[in-house]
């Protein structure tokens, strides 16, 4: 084995680091002396060795999501500031701004043009806030160890309690014909609006049915991918659904169009 | 994270300068860490790290930028969570002695005789993280002395004998264990009196030289 300081410049040397002087030098101990030759050579065995055989990792598809998940909340407005965004504002006054609406217009631009992968149908802006919200609603309940505030899948259970924390009419029929099994049902809030989060299982998946009152008209069944996830939303006798899960939008959009029939207004 | 982002200005730079080395910081962070979830977990919080400090990146050294951040939120993960893990090749001490090698007769030994990718990934994973360190930083993004001495806040010698130890413990594992490399001969005939290193690896697409900014003069 060399001496330390000859691997250092024997390492160095490999790399291309190596000053002139020094590097003639060794080049010519190399030249002389058979066991540091060795020493070299053995040494780009290795690195040889590293660049085409260790492995290369790369980030997970789900990664670059995720971050850009936790920037759009990290710059978020707190709740107080929320009301109506002024661009003109933002295109008169820049320097008036808050650094806060500032970020959080940033954050929801940024996250609008490269990372949030959307469905080929036109959204407006509101229908995609509610389902970035229902999105990090998902994600933030699958984390918890709790999901539900009642555990119930007995109708006489979850629909009682449905009138008193959603609306007197609640949706008739709470079943699904895709194989998902309800597990209960808790209170939520999606960008301020209080909903009610059904919760489902299929297999090890959970689906949220986030279900909260609307003036609007009845809408067809659209899905989309947001954020990596699943969303399924329509609108029905003055209740706006919106499903969200991990599992493939298909089976999402199989699940979300079963309970849109199941709630068919005769 | 709390407190703000940044400017539009700054996310926008962020999208242009930084998010193009998701790769390489996730790669770093997985070999430091060791662990995929870790990696994901401490990769984020750099890059929310990396977009608050936006405005104190350069454009032409934006990759060893995120790098640096991305190495030391591993350290402090790596300070709170596994302590025993933050060994340092020191210039005095070698941990490597404190670790031995795998004999030759050892089971898992032999079993990874045959896959040379996993023995060369395990050899590297056993290498304290302090080695680790620096040869991620030269071997897989290929960083000059000087971008990794800055990355990891140490002089260029301390980067010069880590790399040292690090190739020199690898060698010795994988030579206990047998790895079968083909490395190009090198032939002392072959007399680039600027690029040693260069000239016999131009062939190869995992030799490539240096950028001109990051090569130091000989």
């Amino acid at each position: 084995m060399t001496p330390q300081g000859d691997s250092e410049k024997l390492s160095a040397l490999l790399d291309s680091e190596l000053g002139t002087g020094e590097r003639r030098v060794l080049e010519s101990r190399l030249g002389l002396e058979p066991a540091l030759w060795c020493e070299l050579y053995a040494l780009q065995c290795v690195r040889t060795g590293i660049r085409t055989m260790a492995q290369r990792y790369t980030a997970p598809s789900g990664l670059r999501a995720r971050i850009v998940r936790a920037m759009v909340r990290s710059a978020r407005p707190r709740r107080s500031a929320r009301r109506p965004f002024n661009w003109m504002r933002l295109l008169s006054f820049p320097s008036s701004m808050s650094s806060a609406a500032l970020a959080g217009a940033a954050a929801c631009i940024f996250a609008s043009v490269m990372l949030i992968e959307l469905a080929p149908v036109s959204q407006a802006p509101g229908d995609m806030r509610l389902m970035q919200a229902a999105v990090s609603s998902h994600t933030r309940a699958t984390s918890r160890a709790q999901l539900v505030e009642v555990g119930s899948s007995e109708p006489g259970v979850v629909q009682p309690w449905l009138r008193d924390h959603l609306s007197p009419r609640p949706p008739k029929n709470l079943t699904s014909n895709e194989g998902a099994v309800l597990v209960g049902v808790r209170t939520d809030k999606l960008d301020d609006i209080s909903v009610a989060a059904l919760v489902y299982r299929v297999r090890d998946h959970v689906v949220h049915t986030f279900v909260w009152p609307t003036d609007g008209p009845n809408t067809d069944v659209a899905s989309a991918s947001v954020e990596g996830f699943s969303v399924s939303r329509w609108s029905r006798a003055g209740l706006r659904y919106c499903v969200v899960s991990d599992l493939p939008e298909a089976q999402v959009l199989a699940f979300a169009q079963s309970l849109a029939q199941a709630n068919q207004v005769p | 994270m709390s407190g703000n982002t940044g400017s539009g200005e700054n996310v926008l730079a962020f999208e242009r300068l930084v998010l193009p080395h998701l790769d390489a910081a996730y790669n770093q962070a997985r070999w430091l860490l060791q662990d995929e979830h870790d990696a994901q977990d401490v990769v984020q919080e750099a890059m929310l790290r990396a977009l608050r400090y936006m405005g104190t990146c350069r454009s032409e050294e934006a990759k060893s930028w995120l790098l640096q951040i991305v190495r030391n939120c591993c350290f402090s993960w790596l300070k709170e969570n596994r302590p025993k893990d933050r060994t340092f090749g020191s210039g005095d001490v070698d941990p490597w002695d404190d670790i031995a090698a795998p004999a030759e007769g050892e089971p898992h030994t032999a079993a990874i005789r045959n896959a040379t990718r996993l023995s060369v990934n395990k050899a590297i994973s056993a290498l304290p993280v302090g080695y680790r360190d620096v040869l991620v930083l030269r071997e897989f993004e290929e960083l000059s002395y000087a971008e990794i001495a800055t990355i990891t806040g140490c002089p260029i010698g301390t980067v010069m004998s880590r790399l040292a130890r690090a190739r020199a413990a690898l060698r010795r594992i994988l030579t206990a264990q047998d790895a079968p490399f083909s490395p190009t001969p090198i032939s002392l005939h072959d007399r680039n009196p600027i690029a040693f290193g260069e000239s016999r690896d131009a062939d190869s697409p995992d030799e490539q030289p240096l950028p001109a900014t990051t090569r130091t003069t000989l």
